[in-house]
C-alpha cells in the first residue's frame, strides 16, 4: 500500500478530476435549487438554512483533519512521501474550511442565541481546530528545507489529532448552549427527511468540491518537486 | 569494513555532493579534504546515519548502518564543543562516560588525562578553558570509549605541536588494533600511509 | 549498565540544581506580575476564579520559557550527536531531563507558593488543593511543552517563535484548569483522574515524539 509513489496518486486524481468537478457542480447547483425551494425552519425562519453550509463544512474540516493525522503518522512510521504531500496539501483545505465553520457558525449565532461567541466546549474545539491549521501551514513554511518542515509539521499535526478528541469531550463537562447531534445520533436522525436530502446533498457537493481542490494541490506540489528534482541530479 | 556507494545528498534544494565511492578496511585511515563548504561534515554525519541520503548505500561489514549499529560501533566526535559549560571537569568526564556507558576506572582516567593534559586542575569549570584545551577534552573520548571506528570532524584544529603528535600516536595505536578511522581536517597528519577523498 | 543509569540521573540532578538560578529568576518575575495583578484589581472583590486563572497562565508561560532555554542548552548539535551516538536511547534521556525540569519547577512553586497566595489574596485553605492541582498538571505541561521546544530550537527553523503557534496544544491542560477554578470546592477525584490519564497518555507520546523531532530537525 505504501508503494503508491506521489507521481501515481497524482496521474490518477489528474485523470479523474474533471469528472469530481463536473460532479460538484451538479450537486452543489442540486444543493443551492434545494436550499432556496425547501421551506422555512418554524422557529428559526430563514437563519437556519445557515446550517446546509454550516453542517458539511464543519464535519469535512474534522474528516481532514483525521486524514492528515493519520497520514503523519503513516508518513514518519514508513517516511512514505505520499503522505507528507497528503498532509501538506490538506491543511490549507482544512484551514479554509474551519473558518467557513466559524464565520457561518457566529453569524447563525448571533440571529438565533444573540452573540456572535460563546465560550462553548463545540466553539472552542473548532477554534483549536483552526489554530491547528494555521500552526500547521506556518510550520510548513518555517523550515528552510522541506524534508524537515514535513517532519516537524507532522509531529504537530499528531499531537493535535491526540488533543482534539480531549478538548472536544472536555465540552460536554460543562453545561453546553450548542445544540446536540441532530444527524448522527442513536435512534436515527431528529430531521425531516427532505431537509436531511438537502443536507446530504450539499454535503456530497462540498465534499466533490474538497477533492478536486486537494487533488489539484496535490498535483502542483508533485509537479514542482520533480522539476526541483531533475535540476538537482542533472547539474 | 565501511563502504559507500554511489552517494549523494542534498540539503532542501542544492546538491551538496554526488556520487561519492570508497572502501575503508580494518586498520584503515581515511583522511576526507576539500575546500570550507565542500560537505565534508555532512558526508561524516551521512556515514553516522544522522541524516539520510539523497541516493546510494552505506554500509558497514556487509549490513546497512542504522541507528542502532551506529550507537554500537561508532565514535564520532564533531567540530564543535558537547560539554556541558556549568559542570567541572570531573563531572564532564564522568557525564559523557556514563552517557557512553563505559564503566568507570579511576586508574584509566588519571591515565588518559595526563597523556593530554600533563597538569590540569580537573575540579576547574568548564568554561574557564581555553579553546584548545576544550578541544582536547573532546579528545579524551578517543581514549576512554572503546568502539571499533572512529569519525572525527576536524579533530586537530587548535592543538599545539606536542598534541598532534599525541594524537597521531593514538591514530598509529588504534590502526594497529585494526580499528578504522575517518577524518577531516585541513592539516597533514603525520601517518606513513593513509587514504584520502578529497571533495569538489 | 543500571549502574551508568543511575550516574546519568544524579549528574542530570546536578546540572538541574544549577540551573535552577533561571527558575528563581522565572519565579521572582512571577511574583512580579501577581503583585501588579493585584494591585491592579485592588478595589475589585475577586473571588477565587480570576487570581487562579492569572496564576495558571503566568506559569504556564514560565515553564514554557524553562522547558525551551534548557533544550537550547542540553540540546545543541554536539550534545545531540553523543545522545544519539549512546547505548541509552535519546527517549531515556529526554525523559530524564523533562522529569528533572519537571522537579525543578515544581519544587520552586511549593517554596513559593504561600507567598503568591498571599499576594494575589486567595485563602490559604486552599494552599494544598492547588499545590496538587498544578503539581499535577504542570507534568503534563512540561512534557507538551518538550515537544514544542523540540520543534523550535531546531537550527533550520526560521521562525523561532514556532511554540507560540503549538500553544492551542496546550488547551486542554488549560481547559481543565479553569474548569477546576469553578470548581475548587469539589470533593469528587475525577479532575485528578482526568489529569493522570492526561499525563499517562502525555508520558506515552511526548518522549517519542521530542525525541523523533530532535533526532530529525536540529542535527
Amino acid at each position: 500500500m505504501f508503494a503508491i509513489t506521489p507521481n501515481i496518486l497524482s496521474n490518477f486524481m489528474n485523470s479523474l478530476s474533471r469528472y469530481i468537478i463536473l460532479l460538484s457542480v451538479l450537486l452543489i447547483s442540486v444543493a443551492i435549487f434545494l436550499i432556496i425551494f425547501i421551506e422555512n425552519d418554524y422557529y428559526q425562519g430563514i437563519s437556519f438554512k445557515i446550517m446546509f453550509i454550516h453542517v458539511p463544512t464543519a464535519w469535512l474540516s474534522l474528516a481532514i483533519f483525521l486524514v492528515m493525522g493519520i497520514s503523519s503518522i503513516i508518513g514518519l512510521i514508513f517516511k512514505s512521501p505520499t503522505a507528507f504531500i497528503v498532509s501538506r496539501s490538506l491543511s490549507p483545505i482544512g484551514l479554509i474550511m474551519s473558518i467557513i465553520v466559524l464565520v457561518t457558525g457566529s453569524i447563525w449565532g448571533n440571529l438565533t442565541w444573540g452573540a456572535y461567541w460563546v465560550w462553548d466546549a463545540r466553539l472552542t474545539s473548532m477554534l483549536i481546530l483552526a489554530f491547528i491549521y494555521l500552526g500547521h501551514i506556518l510550520l510548513l513554511y518555517s523550515f528552510e528545507h522541506f524534508q524537515k518542515a514535513d517532519f516537524a509539521a507532522s509531529i504537530l499535526a499528531i499531537i493535535g489529532l491526540v488533543n482534539l478528541p480531549i478538548v472536544k469531550f472536555s465540552v460536554d463537562w460543562w453545561t453546553t448552549l450548542h445544540q446536540g447531534s441532530s444527524v448522527l445520533r442513536i435512534g436515527g436522525p431528529s430531521m425531516t427527511n427532505d431537509y436531511l436530502i438537502t443536507l446530504f446533498v450539499s454535503f456530497f457537493g462540498i465534499f466533490m468540491l474538497t477533492i478536486f481542490w486537494f487533488s489539484n494541490i496535490f498535483y502542483i506540489i508533485v509537479e514542482k518537486r520533480k522539476i526541483e528534482r531533475s535540476i538537482l541530479l542533472n547539474d | 569494513m565501511i563502504e559507500v556507494n554511489n552517494l549523494s545528498f542534498a540539503r532542501g534544494n542544492t546538491l551538496i555532493y554526488k556520487n561519492i565511492n570508497f572502501k575503508v578496511q580494518p586498520g584503515e585511515l581515511l583522511l576526507v579534504k576539500g575546500a570550507n563548504g565542500a560537505g565534508k561534515t555532512t558526508l561524516l554525519s551521512n556515514i553516522v546515519n544522522f541524516i539520510d541520503p539523497l541516493k546510494g548505500s552505506i554500509t558497514y561489514n556487509g549490513s546497512e548502518i542504522d541507528n542502532h549499529t551506529a550507537s554500537q560501533s561508532f565514535l564520532y566526535i564533531s567540530e564543535t564543543n558537547f560539554a556541558h559549560d556549568s559542570m567541572t571537569l570531573n563531572q564532564n568526564i564522568e557525564y559523557w562516560l556514563s552517557i557512553h556507558n563505559v564503566k568507570f576506572d579511576k586508574h584509566i582516567k588519571e591515565k588518559s588525562v595526563n597523556y593530554f593534559f600533563q597538569q590540569l586542575n580537573l575540579d576547574k569549570k568548564f568554561y574557564q578553558l581555553s579553546f584548545g584545551q576544550k578541544k582536547k577534552l573532546q579528545l579524551l573520548l578517543l581514549m576512554l570509549v572503546n568502539k571499533p571506528v572512529w569519525i572525527l570532524d576536524d579533530p586537530l584544529s587548535g592543538l599545539d605541536d606536542r598534541t598532534i603528535i599525541n594524537v597521531n600516536t593514538l591514530f598509529e595505536k588504534k590502526l594497529e588494533n585494526k580499528g578504522i578511522i575517518i577524518l577531516t581536517s585541513h592539516q597533514n597528519i603525520t601517518l606513513n600511509n593513509y587514504k584520502t577523498l578529497k571533495l569538489e | 549498565m543500571i549502574k551508568n543509569f543511575f550516574k546519568l540521573i544524579s549528574s542530570e540532578f546536578q546540572l538541574m540544581l544549577r540551573g535552577s538560578i533561571f527558575s528563581f529568576v522565572l519565579y521572582c518575575l512571577l511574583i512580579i506580575s501577581c503583585a501588579i495583578f493585584s494591585l491592579s484589581l485592588k478595589h475589585e472583590s475577586m473571588g477565587i476564579n480570576a487570581p487562579l486563572s492569572f496564576l495558571y497562565i503566568m506559569i504556564f508561560f514560565i515553564s514554557l520559557f524553562k522547558v525551551e532555554k534548557i533544550y537550547s542548552l542540553e540540546f545543541d548539535e554536539a550534545k545531540l550527536h553523543q545522545y544519539i551516538l549512546s547505548p541509552f536511547s535519546l527517549e531515556i534521556i529526554v525523559f530524564v531531563k523533562n522529569m528533572m525540569i519537571y522537579l525543578n519547577l515544581i519544587i520552586f512553586f511549593f517554596i513559593f507558593s504561600p507567598l503568591i497566595l498571599i499576594i494575589l489574596n486567595i485563602d490559604l485553605i486552599y494552599l494544598l488543593k492547588i499545590n496538587i492541582l498544578l503539581a499535577l498538571s504542570l507534568l503534563s505541561i512540561v512534557f507538551i511543552a518538550s515537544m514544542t521546544a523540540s520543534i523550535t530550537i531546531s537550527k533550520n527553523n526560521r521562525l523561532s517563535l514556532t511554540s507560540i503557534l503549538t500553544l492551542p496544544l496546550f488547551v486542554p491542560i488549560l481547559i481543565f484548569s479553569m474548569a477546576i477554578t469553578d470548581l475548587i470546592d469539589f470533593n469528587t477525584g475525577k479532575m485528578y483522574l482526568f489529569f493522570l490519564a492526561y499525563f499517562l497518555l502525555n508520558l506515552a507520546f511526548s518522549p517519542l515524539l521530542t525525541s523523533f523531532a530532535l533526532k530529525k530537525l536540529s542535527v
